[in-house]
């Protein structure tokens, strides 16, 4: 072997560790953007939403900053529209007081969301206790019905998140009291029936509630104001059609309201966390392009260093192209064992960086994994040593397979 | 003599520096866009005026009667300066496409196609906004910068002050970058609509704000810009002055209320003191000192400083990896010339110190090969974030301070690199060395 690593250890053994290292930061830079994209992905998939309607004007990703009212004729529409939808789920999302034992807490948020509607759609799940028993919204139903409306009508149910629970110690059976009011002797009673996992936000403080009783606590029952409604339609439905029906004079709320698909929804975040595949692609390249430098320095300085044994082989009768493919072949041997180890020390730091992260950003979704291998990064993580090991290769072997047996031999001797 | 050495191998060594330049001039510009951050971050607080902000959890404003809290507070002898501020996320319409004024009280509905824009709408009292005001024209609203061209004629907040029936004034103050793309002057009308996606309120256009966003990239796509209005106007724009709850009728909602606290209580112990006292007056919201704001932000801003400076460090240790191999080739090229040193006399160290010499020449040139693209790097990847977020805020610092902090990391890094070929050196023995060479 030209590049005996016998011969060397010490200098073969620093330069594969050099080699893996660029290997691994080639593959965790690669698994970041690839990470963040498809944990997004897989977190709105999960939801289980094809179809976001979301306030007029508002970018998507400002979603629960503003809201819509006339929620109810919005939802008749869009289930009376020629794309009728399989599930649709109003939600509103608020801040309320909260009490505990009487006393005044703080200020919490909380979604109110119809139970029965609700539970096609997966982004709250539950890890203690029982969802809600009551699956429909008897107080948005009486109002609608123009029966009169008083905290009689509440279910009194609540759900807790499991950092809510943690923060203040409750649980399923303990009673909750909410306000819309700062200081306020009325003391509005739910029973807590269980503790959910937000899973686009694990670490949120908040609370679920049934959406009429949400609005009929802030006096919102009149607007009817709500923040975002998911809808899922059939399997085949053209969903760029229903959104472009949207947009059209035949719904009458398109002042009031958007719809994005899902894959706008992504578009719209891509945006954002596209600004890191650069990055990782500015950082790769000149990672890259200074393993190549030095590897090509070494392999040319190892091939100076066997000149002696190159000339005897072409002496011996060795042709050109056969110590061309030598060289080549020791560049990609090596490079290959420095991708192979560098592609399992970048695994590794992956894991690591996953836990890490998940301890450090609290809201992060639960399935949110932010470095993450696929196949292409396997891919072009085996391409790149490749073509590093040729190109880094390639002036020694044409060096070694150019020499003049007798010349180089005179020179050495 | 270590010119000398390093001359003999020119070529390997030309190389060898121009892979560590490159290496070093990322580690300035990763370190620099780090420094960036954190400065803009710090600056976005530090210049704030205000000590203390009592505050809802924000989606929508929880403070009642602010306007009369705000008129409690100020008569504190505590506090020098006291604000109520409503923001929230707003659709402005360019143009209500109907003849004739808006009335208080009129809902009219949009003309078919016609542009609405989200806008972060805030509302002040312009007078009492003034007392927070330390440079003229500039007023940190959340932590952002706003600096005015034009100011309200009415100071105070005289619709809120006839109970939201008379005195409406419609000033706004607008972005400048909502007045640029939409060819907006002093003096041109603009309005608000409500979630039923009607016009509920006509404002004039009295001046306009310049702020860190650009009115480009991607925060334009988020939000067209900031407005600012009395207060009471917006309250009732956004239906925010008068609530009907199960509970009783809330009134006059803002979701913060800025203090300024009076030089007597400058002290750390004062201002804590001062803010507990605040925490049980108003149970439920947040009080929150500038030293704790900062101290968020700083924390929210140290994970990007932390993964840049990550970054940079991996590339310019993987660089004086390579660079401890080249040093491993040239202590065994040398090997011949060690033994015959160890063999005359000269020590271990000596030999050990060379190599470390050699290996930091090295690094030296490499980092001042590496300091001008270093400098252009940070230079364009600000340029690039300023355009693609359409931020004006300086994403990149590139300060005496992280050259010489990258240049201390460098030679820290190249001195514990370049241990392995050094202290390998001082093992070499003359005489084995020398058989070596002699059955050659």
């Amino acid at each position: 072997m030209i590049f005996d690593p016998g011969h060397y250890p010490l200098r073969s053994f620093v330069l594969v560790v050099a080699i893996s290292s660029s290997i691994a930061l080639l593959v965790v830079m690669s698994s970041l953007s690839v990470g963040v994209r498809e944990s997004s992905r897989d977190a709105l998939e999960n939801v289980g939403a094809d179809i976001y309607v979301v306030p007029d004007s508002l970018n998507p990703l400002l979603l629960d900053l503003q809201r819509f009212d006339h929620g109810w004729a919005v939802i008749r529409e869009i289930e009376g529209s020629p794309y009728p939808p399989d599930h649709l789920s109003p939600r509103l999302k608020d801040t309320i007081f909260f009490g505990i034992d009487g006393e005044r807490i703080g200020e919490t948020i909380i979604h109110g969301l119809i139970p029965g509607n609700e539970s096609y759609f997966h982004q709250f799940s539950i890890v203690e206790g029982s969802w809600f028993k009551v699956e429909n919204d008897p107080v948005r139903e009486k109002y609608l019905a123009g029966l009169g409306v008083d905290s009689s009508t509440f279910t009194s149910e609540v759900l807790i998140s499991e950092e809510f629970s943690r923060d203040h110690r409750m649980g399923p059976g303990d009673m909750l009291s909410l306000s819309s009011r700062m200081s306020s002797s009325e003391k509005m009673l739910f029973n807590v029936r269980g503790i959910y996992v937000d899973t686009l936000s694990q670490r949120s403080v908040s609370v679920l509630i049934h959406l009429g009783e949400l609005h009929y606590i802030q006096g919102l029952l009149g607007s009817d104001p709500l923040t975002e409604i998911l809808a899922a339609y059939p399997e085949g439905t053209d969903l760029e059609e229903v959104v472009e029906w949207s947009n059209s004079t035949q719904f009458p709320f398109d002042d009031i309201v958007d719809l994005y698909t899902r894959e706008e929804f992504l578009s719209e975040l891509y945006k954002f966390t596209d600004v890191l595949s650069g990055f990782s692609a500015i950082v790769i390249s000149v990672t890259l392009f200074v393993s190549l430098i030095f590897t090509a320095t070494i392999f040319m300085i190892s091939t100076k260093e066997r000149t002696v044994e190159i000339s005897i082989l072409r002496a011996i009768g060795f042709r050109p192209t056969k110590v061309f493919l030598m060289v080549m072949r020791d560049s990609i041997l090596l490079y290959l064992t420095g991708a192979l180890a560098g592609f399992i020390l970048g695994m590794l730091m992956n894991r690591l960086l996953n836990v890490l992260l998940r301890g450090l950003f609290d809201g992060l979704p639960t399935t949110f994994q932010p470095f993450r291998l696929d196949l292409s990064i396997i891919l072009w993580t085996l391409l790149s040593a490749f073509l590093l090991s040729l190109i880094s290769g390639l002036l020694p072997a044409l060096v070694s397979a150019r020499s003049r047996p007798v010349n180089a031999l005179r020179r050495e001797l | 003599m270590a010119s000398g050495r390093l001359r003999r191998k020119w070529a390997r060594n030309i190389l060898t520096v121009l892979a560590i330049a490159v290496s070093f001039s990322m580690l300035l510009s990763l370190s620099s866009i780090s420094l960036g951050l954190h400065r803009a971050s710090e600056e976005r607080l530090s210049g704030s005026p205000r000590d203390i902000v009592i505050s809802s959890l924000g989606l929508q404003p929880s403070i009642e009667n602010s306007h009369e809290i705000a008129s409690e507070l100020k008569q504190d002898r505590n506090l020098s300066a006291v604000m109520p501020v409503l923001t929230v996320l707003g659709r402005l319409a360019l143009d209500k496409g109907h003849e004739g004024d808006v009335e208080v009280g009129d809902k009219i509905s949009l003309k078919e196609g016609m542009e609405t824009m989200t806008v972060g709408m805030v509302g002040i009292v312009p007078d009492m906004a003034l007392d927070f005001m330390e440079k003229e024209n500039e007023l940190f609203i959340r932590s952002d910068l706003l600096r005015f061209n034009g100011w309200f004629s009415e100071g105070s907040d005289p619709f809120h002050g006839s109970n939201y029936s008379d005195n409406w004034t419609g000033e706004l103050i607008l972005d400048e970058n909502i007045l640029d793309e939409h060819g907006l002057d002093i003096g041109d009308r603009v309005y608000q609509v409500n979630g039923s996606g009607q016009i509920c309120a006509e404002y004039t256009i009295r001046g306009s704000i310049e702020t860190s966003l650009v009115g480009a990239g991607l925060t334009a796509e988020l939000l067209g810009g900031i407005g600012m209005v009395h207060l009471g106007e917006l309250q009732w724009a956004t239906g925010n002055h008068k609530k009907e709850t199960p509970e009783g009728m809330t009134s006059d909602l803002a979701n913060a209320i800025y203090l300024n606290l009076d030089e007597s209580l400058a002290t750390t112990d004062a201002k804590r003191r001062y803010s507990m006292m605040l925490e049980s007056r108003f149970p439920g919201l947040e009080v929150t000192s500038k030293e704790s704001r900062l101290y968020r932000i700083d924390e929210e801003v140290l994970i990007l400083e932390v993964f840049a400076v990550s970054v940079a460090a991996a590339t310019i240790s993987i660089g004086l990896l390579f660079l401890s191999s080249i040093m491993i080739i040239d202590v065994e090229d040398r090997k011949a010339d060690i033994s015959i040193m160890r063999a005359i006399g000269i020590s271990r160290r000596t030999i050990f110190l060379q190599t470390v010499r050699d290996s930091l020449v090295l690094s030296s040139l490499g980092a001042v090969i590496g300091l001008i693209p270093g400098w252009q790097g940070s230079s364009t990847i600000d340029a690039f974030l300023r355009e693609l977020y359409g931020l004006n805020i300086a994403f990149s610092s590139f300060e005496p301070l992280v050259f010489m902090g990258s240049i201390i990391y460098l030679f820290v890094l190249a001195s514990i690199f370049s241990l392995v070929p050094a202290i390998w050196a001082t093992t070499i023995m003359p005489g084995s060395t020398l058989k070596d060479l002699r059955n050659r």
